[in-house]
């Protein structure tokens, strides 16, 4: 049906790249940009294969923007004050695989000659008129679509030699997965529930998304080689304390005579629900290598992005229509000397001013040079999801490869809520807003002390009248008794427009300049930053974080009876 | 071309048997752009990895996927190293021409092969036991980590130097002609402990062998040996007379910046048969995984920091004194030690991205020079700098002849000779063939096809021969850009240009006699 749908939506948004409107002065250079990239973006809208058009050229040196890992966010004017950046740019901690080491960042700028520019120009236009094109009631049935389905035939059709999704009705979101997060359809993907990163992944931001983990078969299967569910989620939770750097943690209730090893340590086999023995894998994969922060090799991360959805009761939730399908496996498992030499050697290039670049894979997408690939699947102009383009695809790796805050180059999992009750799809509601460890404060409610707003630029207006006063401070109070849904959910107006913008982008297919959903630029943002003459966060506004969270009850408690912005329309479906 | 092929190696080779001089004109018409990268395994990463100047042939040795597929050959490859499962660095030429020693610059499981150019086969002599873990205390008696340069001795031995992994060793194998269950693999215990890149013995002072240390503090020593197989001696470090600065910071550092890093320099002995000097408290000669011990002893020493110094290369200057080149790949910097005597010397720039022109008298190049890694000598005693690129980005590391025509350690000019269109690649270990002087071999180093999960029957590794025998060179205009000729030794003449190929073969035979 949505064939029908896509006919309905091509007349109602814009049928070209609109003129170009650019809301402030200096727009020359931008204007040109977007010209120059027409042609790119015109092959993209005028197909409709699973695989986009391949470039001219080569496909690195038809790059529009070889920095396309440095995200716009990296262009934030903070204004010597405001830093959003701290949540990326971090020393490493003791055991990290991550020695990155890239706290200086959050003191002053060091992009290369090319990174000066932002090159995210779809930052600085101003699409309010193609949003207002764009009805409530085709926003809300574009955003219910089932784009996912039919992704794996057509890339079976096509030849893909690539990952194939393989998890039936993940466009159902929760209903996909049972009570411990397991797919239904057996494919062995599992869902976890965690605090999403500050705050480009909030949905009051533009998205909301979901991911899954799957281990490798050794660790699904007992030692005789018979799969077991029991062996899974035992070493689940063992890679859990691990990644976390954590000598215990808590699991689902599991019988220890299934996994065959005292978890606990208590010296006999029964039920239990806290392992405290995390050295060592068990079941088939016993004996496999292990260390803290790190993954095996073979560990697959599948994360989708998504609009804004509306369930039938008005509330926020993962929209049906899958923005983004992001998968990431990690082939080789390097050890954290070889990966401290891969950070070195970025370093080198860094310093002797080579531009970014990934070994290209093939269908299984880019290789992040410290063992993981990533590929992603993105919206066509009609909404079906298509392979992505080797700069789509770059955008991603910046964060996935050079970015001092991560474990493993890897976000959620290190996020996920501790032990048995972080296993099941991702649920805002009654999610604590937990400090990081070595915070007293909630994570989200520090967030907004030091950015000075709700999101990168200081420009999500709804963000600001809900917890800034008229001077710009956040006041505590007004989060008191807030869980993370009614803290990062828009109101269902906002909700609306961030889907309108982001649909704006997707007719255009002018990802390369920016996936940002926006409609009025935002104030706060850079088109040129100068390493040396752009201002810099003032001593005192400089900050450690940990990506890990205190989800211990007594570091965040929610307050019943909490309040919400979230509204029913009677006009949604 | 046989007659002239014949008769430039002829007088290579007799300029080879003497000690090497600095500098000629170039002899070929130098590029004047680098090359665009290709995907991994692609035609050109088969069959021509380098643009080259015209009439300069290269043809595939040897490499992963050839010694891989079959059963009589034998290569390092550590599992789950992706592209960097092998790493062929700075291989050495046995006297004889007719050996290759390939080190392997793995993380761990790091050893040494040896390619036979008869019997075009290769085997792993030995290697480590791939266990331990890089920067980690360990089990690094079974393993090795990150051997870089390899080096045939005076006295027929091969030295490997541990580089950023393992225990900054130099591993010696004494027997490298031997079987590999025969192999006999020591520490040369008489080597600072380094991050060891390149390693090369004196040709005046030929109880001398000088290494460097590659950090951004790293210093430039010597060796002085009372033996020899060099294990007695005294080891010394460079200490430029003007430079006033923390020699423990980085060479970049604030403290740093401004320095004078070039001009009067003395030889610093920091310890002698293994003992260290009054006031230097750090045993330079301890093994460890977290630390260089020589690099800590030099900083105590007062050693001038340069910017990662990598290759060496020994020659001779026009005043027959020695000289030392050493990359500095973080200055984009090679620097040229003259010595004086014993313990003095003078340090200059002898190449630079900032301070030396390209291709003078030729088209000009839009070439940079651009993380300057490697070096290499030919018979004349020409320098090449060999960078370490292009990596990941996507246009091509290149190679530079170094125009030192005056032999006075600054060069006149930077002339764009070759450049790597590899994808995921850097070139090392270029090195001249001391009994075919025409040749030279070069490595493509962790090219993305080494990684087979990756690549599907990827090239990997591989070791390239090139001949410069039938070289097209410059002609010789008159009046013009370019009419140059270079002196020899002895005050013999060689062009490097030529109207007609006859005549400039028989300079280059004038000048080897």
């Amino acid at each position: 049906m949505w064939m029908e749908k896509r006919s309905k939506m091509a007349l109602c948004v814009i049928c070209a790249i609109p003129a170009l409107v650019f809301a402030e002065p200096g727009q020359e250079r931008q204007q040109v940009i977007l010209e120059a990239q027409q042609p790119v973006m015109t092959r993209l809208r005028d197909a409709d294969s699973v695989r986009p058009p391949s470039p001219e050229g080569h496909p690195v040196a038809a790059m529009y923007n070889r920095e396309a890992i440095i995200p716009p966010q990296c262009y934030t004017r903070t204004e010597g004050q405001n830093n959003p950046c701290y949540v990326c740019h971090q020393d490493s901690l003791p055991g990290r695989e991550n020695v990155m080491n890239d706290r200086d960042l959050q003191e002053a700028y060091s992009f290369s000659d090319l990174g000066q520019t932002n090159h995210w120009v779809n930052l600085f236009r101003d699409r309010s008129k193609e949003v207002e094109a764009i009805s409530d009631r085709e926003i809300l049935d574009w955003v219910d679509d089932d784009n996912y389905s039919d992704l794996a035939p057509r890339l079976k059709n096509a030849g893909f030699k690539g990952w194939i999704p393989d998890l039936a009705d993940l466009q159902a979101g929760a209903a996909a997965f049972d009570e411990q997060g397991f797919a239904r359809d057996g494919s062995q993907w599992v869902s976890f529930n965690y605090k999403p990163f500050p705050s480009t992944f909030w949905p009051t931001n533009g998205s909301t998304d979901d991911v899954m983990i799957r281990l490798p078969l050794d660790y699904r299967t007992d030692a005789a080689g018979k799969p077991s569910r029991a062996v899974y989620q035992a070493n689940l939770a063992i890679l859990e304390a691990r990644i976390k750097g954590f000598d215990a943690i808590g699991t689902v209730p599991l019988d220890e005579s299934e996994v065959g090893v005292d978890l606990d340590g208590d010296g006999r086999l029964g039920t239990i629900d806290e392992i405290a023995r995390v050295d060592s894998y068990v079941g088939a994969a016993a004996g496999h290598f292990i260390d803290t922060h790190l993954y095996p090799r073979g560990t697959e991360f599948l994360h989708t992005v998504r609009y804004l959805g509306f369930d039938d009761s008005g509330k926020i939730g993962v929209s049906r229509r899958i923005k983004e399908v992001r998968y990431m496996k990690k082939w080789q498992a390097y050890n954290k000397g070889t990966l401290a030499r891969y950070y070195e050697e970025e370093g080198f290039e860094k310093e002797a001013g080579f531009l970014p670049g990934y070994t290209r894979l093939g269908d299984w997408g880019l290789d992040n040079g410290s063992g993981w690939s990533i590929q992603g699947f993105i919206e066509n102009r009609s909404g079906q999801l298509r392979v992505a383009t080797l700069e789509e695809n770059t955008f991603c790796m910046g964060c996935h490869s050079s970015i001092g805050s991560t474990i493993d180059k890897t976000f959620s999992f290190a996020r996920k809520i501790d032990g048995a009750a972080g296993w099941g799809y991702i649920d805002l509601q009654g999610m604590a807003d937990s400090p990081t460890l070595g915070e007293s404060e909630g994570e989200y409610l520090t967030y907004f002390r030091r950015t000075g707003g709700g999101d990168e630029f200081r420009s999500n207006t709804e963000m600001l009248q809900r917890f800034f006063n008229d001077s710009g401070e956040v006041e505590p109070e007004r989060l008191a008794g807030l869980d993370v849904y009614q803290i990062v959910v828009p109101s269902r107006e906002r909700a609306l427009q961030l889907n309108k913008a982001y649909r704006v982008i997707v007719d255009e297919q002018s990802y390369l300049l920016g996936r940002d959903a926006t409609w009025h630029p935002p104030r706060n943002v850079y088109d040129e930053v100068s390493n040396t003459d752009s201002p810099t966060l003032e001593e005192g506004r400089v900050f450690d974080w940990d990506i890990r969270l205190d989800w211990r009850p007594e570091a965040a408690r929610i307050v019943p009876g909490s309040k919400t912005v979230t509204s029913v329309s009677p006009n949604a479906h | 071309m046989t007659h002239r092929k014949t008769v430039m190696a002829a007088g290579l080779l007799a300029i080879a048997s003497s000690a090497a001089l600095a500098g000629t004109e170039p002899y070929f018409t130098p590029l004047t752009q680098s090359s665009a990268v290709a995907t991994p395994n692609h035609v050109n990463e088969l069959n021509t990895p380098w643009q080259a100047p015209a009439g300069i042939s290269q043809e595939n040795l040897t490499s992963m996927a050839e010694i891989e597929s079959s059963i009589d050959q034998s290569v390092v490859r550590v599992e789950e190293l992706g592209t960097n499962a092998s790493m062929w660095d700075m291989v050495a030429f046995d006297p004889s021409g007719k050996f290759l020693f390939i080190p392997h610059e793995t993380a761990m499981g790091a050893g040494l092969s040896r390619y036979s150019i008869e019997e075009d086969r290769t085997e792993v002599l030995f290697s480590g036991d791939a266990t331990a873990v890089m920067g980690e205390e360990g089990n690094w008696e079974q393993d090795w980590g990150a051997f870089d340069p390899a080096t045939f001795t005076p006295y027929g031995t091969v030295l490997l130097g541990e580089e950023w992994s393992g225990e900054g060793r130099v591993m010696e194998v004494l027997n490298p002609y031997a079987d590999p269950q025969d192999i006999q693999v020591v520490e040369k215990e008489s080597f600072a402990n380094l991050s060891h890149e390149g390693i090369r013995f004196g040709t005046v002072q030929t109880n001398t062998v000088y290494f460097v240390d590659e950090d951004h503090s790293g210093s430039i020593y010597k060796f002085v040996a009372s033996d020899d197989t060099f294990d007695a001696g005294d080891t010394y470090v460079l200490v430029v007379h003007d430079f006033g600065g923390d020699a423990s910071q980085n060479w970049d550092a604030d403290i740093n910046l401004g320095e004078s890093r070039t001009g009067s320099a003395y030889w610093k002995k920091i310890a002698s048969n293994g003992v260290m000097e009054d006031g230097i408290e750090q045993d330079a000669f301890e093994n460890a995984a977290n630390f260089r011990a020589g690099r800590i002893a030099a900083d105590q020493a007062g050693g001038t920091p340069f910017g990662r110094p990598e290759d060496v290369e020994v020659g001779v200057l026009g005043n027959r004194r020695e000289v030392l080149y050493f990359a500095a790949t973080s200055e984009n910097t090679v620097y040229s030690v003259e010595m004086r005597g014993r313990d003095m010397a003078v340090v200059r720039v002898f190449a630079s991205e900032d301070h030396t022109p390209k291709n003078v008298g030729f088209l000009p190049t839009t070439g940079k020079i651009n993380s300057p890694d490697n070096l290499a000598q030919d018979a004349l005693g020409n320098i090449y700098i060999i960078e370490d690129a292009p990596n990941g980005g996507d246009v091509g590391g290149d190679i530079w002849f170094v125009r030192d025509a005056d032999n006075d350690g600054e060069a006149e000019s930077v002339d764009h000779f070759l450049s790597i269109q590899v994808d995921g690649a850097e070139a090392t270990g270029m090195i001249f063939n001391p009994a075919v002087p025409t040749q030279f071999v070069v490595s493509v180093q962790h090219p993305d096809s080494t990684d087979i999960s990756a690549v599907d029957g990827g090239q990997g590794d591989a070791l390239w021969l090139f001949d410069v025998s039938d070289v097209a060179p410059p002609s010789c205009e008159k009046g013009g850009n370019y009419n140059r000729h270079s002196f020899g030794r002895g005050g013999r003449y060689i062009r490097t240009c030529s109207n007609d190929d006859p005549n400039f073969a028989g300079e280059l035979r004038k000048a080897a006699r």
